[in-house]
């Protein structure tokens, strides 16, 4: 979990920038099962814009070198802002990866 | 197009038989380690099912050990729908999408990610070893999760914004870097850049919309002014290392281009219309920073002092404290960042409302502070 925010002090008059950015990540991973499991998600909320956009996911290993991931994007906030402006594009994904 | 894609073929070619290889993932008789990984990925919009990105990366790396040196090679293919199709028909103006692209264009790449030598000297002396490291590059610095205001020295491509994770989006840069190592607990780094590399904006599916209003306002969006157009600077980078009662800290320097840019608007014509133009501009930047991370463990053993506990309770907890200083050059602007981060892992049992007011207290306690200057 990570905190981060950012202070504009001084800037070229005419830029629209918000003085206080807040911001708060996070990544939680859970393995189960040997490790052959794992639900996570990870994100960021911005607390001024009140704008967030997170993932849920699912990854099975499905062999020792081949694992299937299962999950979504959610993004929400006003269209005027940096995450906002996506608010349309929630998304859902497959993926799979071989290592070797 | 024609000589990237058999660059391409035989890259998968290559891929495909180190996977079926008996030696892959283990050296071969040559002493050539390889390894890598295939990645196949589709992305689809929940409202209209609409289809984001078809994406299909492999990586193959190559390591060889010679004595004190290590050679590695990290080539990486890709296919990848969210990157747009190159636009040779305009070389002056860009259009929306197109908009900040690097030299490896196209949704069908092969290029070499990173590949580097590094050689080891150790010394009888005060200091005990020197690494000297040069080739394509990827750094990370600093100890958090995506927002990182010390690991500025790779350029990134933002074609799939943060939905990919920072040291996947991550580009190798041309640099040559020396470590000295007084103690295994103490080192001094620098690192030398000669070239520039922007971070790639270009998207067919993600576009800004500072971008996307500029356009449908009639705003023509000029080329890039990259600094390699103009002079040939070098950027800089030094990290100074130092363990001390179980606390990583780390002085960072960094004297370089900005890999994303800021933006030059003028008044192309007031009249019948006003019509502007917007060039990105690549601006030098300073930063200094300082970041601590202290692990700290704390352990709990079941029924202490009259609680009832029914396991053990383990929090191993690193704290982050950066502390960044960002002077732009020829731009007047500050900013300062806050940043706290903290990792929790090993196992948690919140079985007892004691555990449970011990995690909270720790929670706490480990939002740290970071602070960033731009100028």
């Amino acid at each position: 979990m990570q905190y981060h925010q950012q202070i504009i002090l001084d800037y070229e008059e005419g830029l629209e920038k918000e003085q206080y950015v807040n911001m708060i990540l996070w990544n939680v991973r859970y393995y189960m099962f040997n490790k052959k499991f794992c639900i996570s998600t990870r994100g960021a909320y911005d607390t001024g814009d009140k704008s967030v956009y997170g993932n849920a996911e699912i990854m099975v290993k499905l062999a020792d070198n081949f694992e299937f991931m299962v999950g979504g994007w959610m993004v929400e906030g006003r269209r005027d802002t940096l995450i906002g402006q996506f608010d349309y594009y929630d998304m859902v994904y497959v993926a799979g990866r071989l290592t070797f | 197009m024609k000589t990237r894609l058999t660059i391409l073929a035989a890259l998968c070619l290559t891929v495909f038989l180190a996977a079926v290889s008996p030696v892959s993932a283990e050296e071969s008789s040559t002493g050539i380690s390889v390894d890598g990984n295939i990645e196949a990925r589709n992305q689809s919009g929940v409202h209209h099912g609409e289809v984001y990105r078809n994406y299909l990366k492999a990586d193959l790396n190559f390591g060889k050990n010679f004595g004190n040196t290590v050679v590695k090679v990290t080539l990486r293919a890709e296919d990848d729908t969210i990157r747009p199709e190159d636009n040779d028909t305009d070389t002056q103006h860009l259009n929306e999408k197109d908009y900040l692209r690097s030299d490896e264009t196209g949704p069908r790449r092969a290029y070499l990610r990173e590949a580097y030598i590094s050689h080891d000297i150790y010394f009888d002396s005060i200091i005990d070893s020197i690494n000297l490291k040069m080739g394509r590059i990827i750094y990370t610095w600093g100890n958090s999760d995506e927002v990182k205001p010390v690991d500025i020295i790779n350029p990134q491509d933002y074609s799939n914004l943060y939905f990919t994770l920072i040291q996947e989006r991550k580009y190798g840069v041309f640099s040559g870097s020396m470590s000295i190592f007084f103690t295994e607990n103490f080192f001094l780094e620098g690192v030398v850049i000669p070239e520039f590399r922007p971070s790639e904006i270009a998207s067919n599916v993600f576009v800004q919309r500072e971008i996307r209003e500029a356009s449908a306002a009639g705003s023509t969006i000029n080329n890039p002014n990259e600094p390699d157009a103009e002079n040939q600077e070098n950027s800089y980078a030094g990290r100074l290392g130092l363990t001390l009662f179980d606390i990583d800290m780390h002085i960072n320097y960094y004297y370089g281009y900005d890999h994303l840019p800021a933006y030059e608007m003028e008044v192309v014509t007031l009249f019948p219309a006003i019509t502007t133009a917007i060039t990105p501009v690549y601006r030098q930047v300073q930063m200094v920073g300082f970041d601590f991370q202290r692990a700290l463990f704390l352990e709990f053993q079941s029924g202490e002092k009259g609680h009832t506990m029914s396991g053990v309770n383990i929090l191993n907890t690193a704290m982050n404290l950066l502390v960044v200083i960002h002077f732009y050059l020829h731009h007047l602007s500050q900013l300062i960042f806050l940043q706290g981060a903290m990792v929790l892992s090993k196992k948690i049992t919140l079985n007892t409302p004691w555990g449970l007011t011990t995690t909270i207290l720790s929670l706490m306690t480990c939002t740290s502070t970071c602070s960033t200057i731009s100028r």
